[in-house]
């Protein structure tokens, strides 16, 4: 396993929330981003916004381990989630919020 | 840049029974709102339903005619 994929693994660990997306929290370079910080920012749980925008071989890794061609992509205790399509659907049918209770241990 | 009818036409070519209703988000062709409503989606779960339709898109994505594509799922119920 390539040290990408490693790096990948343990920022996914350490983050009970972690979005790879294209800019900062402060500056998000994209909407599909923006959006995603304005989903999770709603359920007050910290969560972790890692800049991929300008690391092609980081992005190559993450659609390979995905198999998800685009970013915004969302992880969540560990599993990966996909995008806001995918949230906004589950949000939907109520399924977000007990996910981030148990991720978060409540 | 993409027709509505061609985005349509590349989903439903795929997805026979596919009713797909495409918005375009900023009026440019290539920034769009996709819905696709079909009965093979019955058995797939929220990932596997969207990742089909990300595979129909592929193609349009990587040669620029889709920049970005908002995608929603659903069975004929």
């Amino acid at each position: 396993m390539s040290d990408i994929e490693s790096q990948i693994k343990e920022e996914v660990a350490e983050n009970k929330i972690l979005i790879y997306g294209k800019g900062t929290k402060q500056a998000p370079q994209c909407g599909f981003t923006a959006e995603t910080i304005q989903f999770f920012s709603k359920y007050g749980y910290p969560f972790e916004l890692i800049n991929v925008l300008d690391n092609m071989p980081k992005r190559e890794a993450l659609n390979k381990m995905t198999n998800w061609p685009t970013l915004p992509k969302v992880f969540i205790d560990g599993k990966f989630y996909g995008d806001t399509d995918i949230l906004d659907e589950m949000e939907n049918k109520g399924e977000v919020e007990p996910l981030l209770k148990t991720a978060f241990g409540e | 840049m993409i027709s509505i009818e061609d985005l349509v036409g590349l989903v439903t070519s795929k997805i026979s029974d596919a009713e797909v209703n495409v918005m375009d988000k900023t009026g440019m062709k290539d920034h769009f709102i996709i819905h696709v409503t079909s009965s093979i989606f019955k058995d797939m779960d929220l990932m596997a339903r969207h990742r089909a339709v990300q595979e129909i898109l592929t193609p349009a994505m990587q040669d620029g005619r889709i920049h970005a594509a908002e995608i929603k799922t659903a069975t004929p119920d």
